[in-house]
């Protein structure tokens, strides 16, 4: 039951979930992909299951919120999956490019990478270059999973 | 005149920077100041899955950044409004808010919570009713469905934008610009951006069965405050069609581009010829758009 307890204090939200399924009933990848069920991650979770967070189910969330919005416990399954994945990253198990697109994100504070060609079209449109402050920003953040020991 | 601090994101400004001259000229037509600040990514979700004291962290900076001006935000895109918005609703814990402001200190900064985070269609709801005089009537008989998209609407207590289930503003304000508002079921499905990389065909069957629903409603178009909603009914559009194979299309225009045709900027001012699905609407025959 260790791994319960471990789960548990990160996502206390998840105690209150009574398995009514109105998260998977309201989730956009379940009903027209398959794979993600919110309420069975849930469920497993609650048993204490420590593979729950190497589950790759948990990396197709669309990020909707939709269960959030719906589930009459107040649980925010969206939320919990969203830790969920912040735990798989800390144990090095997130898929690499999930980690990299994070990564690039910290240290240059930007979502895609910057090219010449961005510049050249918002200059055609008249827009101002792109101008990003990395220099303080790297300072602030770092990615757990970079800087703690597995 | 009202000032605020421009929150383009990076969708906007790297990868469809024809909405950002858009919503410019709109903004400034309205007689809305901008101020362009240092602003990072908000940062997205992806950051958020894989480190959310990260996300925290940087989404506490941008709001820091508008605060130290004295600024509140206007958000072209409703991911960046919804991440800031979060980020403001979990740094109210105070310890939450001073582990933060501890990293902030780092870069003389601090994450007070004086700024307010506003999309673009939640300023303009505010204005609604100065709106009708300043429209051409050019968009009568116009008919538009919208995406509001998930990130303006969930979670509805914190984005507290619309009615998370029967959304109406986007159609209080298509009326307001002289168009006619176009209802469809699954108004609030997500369009399926997100699933544009992990499962392709899933992505197209969900962008083709919302066209197909606002097809039968009788649409001539659709118009979202998402640029990945837009993304994926432009670029996506076409990909998504030739999987699904359903014979319906559906052109999109970003709100700001609505607002902007109705203000009387023209079909080229706006950006339409930067448009993936060609904007070929009967009622705006008069607008010609060259292609670029």
């Amino acid at each position: 039951m260790k791994a319960r307890r471990e789960l548990l204090a990160e996502i206390p939200e998840a105690k209150k979930c009574f398995q009514c399924s109105t998260c998977a009933a309201s989730c956009v990848v379940l009903r027209y992909s398959g794979g993600l069920n919110p309420r069975v991650l849930i469920m497993r979770a609650l048993c204490g299951d420590a593979e729950v967070v190497a589950s790759a189910d948990l990396w197709k969330c669309a990020t909707c919120a939709q269960c959030d919005e719906r589930c009459p416990q107040g649980v925010n399954p969206f939320a919990v999956l969203m830790t969920l994945k912040n735990i798989a990253a800390r144990k090095g198990l997130a898929p690499e490019s999930r980690v990299s697109a994070a990564r690039m994100i910290a240290e240059t504070g930007l979502a895609f990478p910057m090219s010449a060609s961005v510049d050249q079209r918002r200059e055609r449109l008249g827009l101002e270059p792109m101008s990003v402050p990395t220099g303080d920003l790297t300072r602030t953040v770092s990615l757990a999973c970079d800087v703690e020991p597995r | 005149m009202s000032t605020y601090a421009l929150f383009t994101g990076c969708t906007i400004r790297m990868m469809l920077p024809h909405l950002e001259a858009a919503s410019r000229k709109v903004l400034s037509r309205l007689d809305i100041a901008l101020v362009d600040l240092p602003f990072t990514c908000c940062p997205t979700t992806v950051l958020r899955e894989v480190d959310d004291t990260a996300w925290l962290t940087m989404a506490a900076r941008n709001l820091a950044v508008a605060e130290q001006e004295g600024l509140d935000i206007l958000a072209l895109c409703n991911g960046c409004t919804q991440s800031l918005k979060e980020a403001q609703h979990l740094l109210e814990d105070p310890q939450r808010r001073r582990a933060v402001n501890g990293k902030l200190a780092e870069i003389g900064m601090e994450y007070r919570g004086t700024a307010t985070v506003n999309h673009f269609a939640a300023v303009l709801y505010d204005m609604r009713e100065e709106l009708p005089p300043l429209v051409t009537g050019r968009l009568a008989g116009v008919r538009v469905a919208s995406q509001p998209g998930c990130h303006i609407l969930r979670p509805s207590e914190i984005m507290a934008f619309d009615d998370p289930e029967r959304p109406s503003k986007y159609d209080e304000l298509i009326e307001a610009i002289g168009a006619t508002p176009v209802d469809y079921p699954n108004k609030t499905l997500c369009c399926g951006f997100n699933l544009f990389e992990v499962d392709r065909s899933a992505a197209a069957r969900i962008v083709m069965d919302k066209i197909e629903a606002m097809s039968k409603a009788g649409a001539d178009l659709v118009t979202t405050g998402c640029p990945s909603c837009f993304t994926q009914f432009d670029r996506n559009q076409l990909i998504a069609r030739r999987i699904d194979g359903r014979d319906v299309s559906m052109p999109v225009l970003f709100f700001p581009q609505l607002v902007g045709l109705a203000l009387g900027f023209s079909a080229d001012e706006m950006g339409l010829g930067h448009h993936r699905v060609k904007v070929e609407v009967a009622a705006l025959a008069d607008m010609t758009v060259a292609s670029v």
